[in-house]
């Protein structure tokens, strides 16, 4: 789907801008990017408790913040923000780029490797393992990955439910420990102090507002670097670019998202009987909110298929629009250009080393390089 | 030249102050603010449109 996406949205945008399809239980498509920011924005008319995902995750929880209302919702937000906030996400920068450089310098002098295995993905795990405190663990991605990828690989429900099973025991611990060791940094201890209209969080409430925490910036992220990276190896002309002028970095992140969007879409659901576009849709029918068509609708972007370099673009809905606007978009933000600015920084000249693997999918994207051109 | 953001509006995409710092800010939990009285420099015009085109909640005010 996604590899022929712009025709596809294209269609759907003057075709029939709000759609029904009978996949996953049933629910309508908004593809215009004026529908998506209409439905994003209206969270009285439309809620997002049912669930957001669309398919589900399959273990049957709430992703929080993601899938709450008010007054829970902006309660969440409330607590969370802070630690996500232009200010604090900067803080975070001398950080991330220890990471990306320790990932990149693993890698220099090889001449090849590939870049989703080894900079696009661990790069957010390490670091999210570094903001909510805990250990690496083998056993522990494994059961993120039958999560993350188990909704759409075939997985049977069995073992993801197993895999939900073993990473709530081991949030469970972490969540005990921080209660009998508190006043840690972490977002785990923070999570011990969050309260909805001066009600304490419950305990499900914490598991599940950690188990998001955890899993939001994973995939997502590592899509966005690997397709923002696969762009600078298929168009040597804006590498050349940022290379010359680092500054055009922060445009080639918004483009990337824009065009690249990690995350397609996202549901809400109809609290009445209400009208999009001009479409009835009942209470309680669902509505994706396709971000990825909306960022390339022709109506709000020009010449709208294309990566312009020379455009912010910043309009564009890929962390989502609305409340539920992304939490950690910042943050996300944050990896994509630093995983850029040190990659670029060794290894300016790289290549594809075999046929296009395109940015739709989050798999390998191998390059090779001269290893006598890598930078100190 | 002047700019105002309608706070019920944003929803701290963060674009503005990252397109635009010397005239936009964020507060701690990083939703917009306008620095000064939102008066703008002509020096910063260009950039305060942009950050104004570049939200996505089109929270952004431009006057004059």
């Amino acid at each position: 789907m996604r590899a022929r996406c712009a025709e596809a949205y294209a269609e759907l945008r003057t075709g029939c801008p709000v759609f029904h399809t009978e996949a996953w239980g049933g629910f309508w498509v908004a593809s215009r990017y004026e529908d998506v920011y209409e439905v994003g924005r209206d969270v009285a008319r439309f809620a997002s408790g049912p669930g957001a995902m669309l398919p589900p995750v399959g273990h049957g929880r709430p992703l929080l913040p993601m899938d709450a209302d008010p007054p829970e919702h902006p309660e969440y937000r409330r607590l969370l923000l802070p630690r996500f906030a232009p200010a604090a996400v900067a803080g975070m920068e001398a950080d991330v780029r220890d990471l990306a450089r320790g990932l990149v310098d693993e890698i220099a002098g090889r001449g090849e490797a590939d870049l989703y295995e080894t900079l696009c993905k661990p790069l957010p795990m390490l670091l999210i393992t570094r903001l909510l405190g805990i250990e690496r663990d083998e056993t522990f991605w494994a059961w993120t990955d039958t999560l993350i990828y188990g909704r759409v690989d075939g997985t049977s429900p069995e073992e993801i439910r197993a895999a939900a099973d073993g990473l709530y025991g081991f949030l469970e611990g972490q969540v005990a420990d921080r209660r009998r060791r508190p006043g840690r940094d972490d977002l785990i201890s923070l999570l011990l102090q969050g309260d909805v209209e001066g009600r304490p969080y419950r305990e499900d409430e914490i598991l599940d507002l950690c188990f998001f925490l955890l899993i939001a910036g994973l995939e997502n992220t590592a899509f966005g670097i690997r397709a923002t990276l696969r762009h600078l190896a298929v168009e040597p002309g804006d590498r050349a670019a940022v290379l010359a002028d680092p500054g055009l970095v922060h445009n080639l992140v918004e483009q990337s998202l824009r065009l690249y969007s990690p995350v397609t879409g996202l549901c809400r659901t109809a609290t009445s009987d209400t009208v999009v576009a001009g479409q009835s849709i009942a209470a309680g029918e669902r509505v994706l909110l396709l971000f990825g068509s909306a960022n390339r609708d022709p109506a709000v972007f020009p010449d709208a298929d294309e990566f312009h370099l020379d455009r912010r673009d910043g309009r564009h809905v890929a962390f989502g629009i609305g409340p539920h606007r992304c939490v950690g978009s910042n943050l996300a933000r944050l990896e994509m250009r630093v995983a850029v600015e040190e990659l670029l920084r060794r290894i300016p000249q790289f290549q594809l080393s075999g046929a296009d693997p395109g940015w739709y999918d989050a798999t390998r994207l191998d390059i090779v390089w001269d290893p006598e051109e890598v930078a100190r | 030249m002047r700019v105002s953001v309608d706070r019920s509006m944003c929803v701290g995409h963060a674009q503005c102050s990252a397109i635009c710092p010397s005239v936009f800010g964020s507060d701690e939990s990083g939703y917009a603010v306008v620095l000064g009285d939102g008066s703008v420099e002509p020096g910063d015009e260009n950039d305060a449109r942009l950050a104004a085109d570049s939200c996505p909640e089109q929270a952004i005010t431009v006057t004059g």
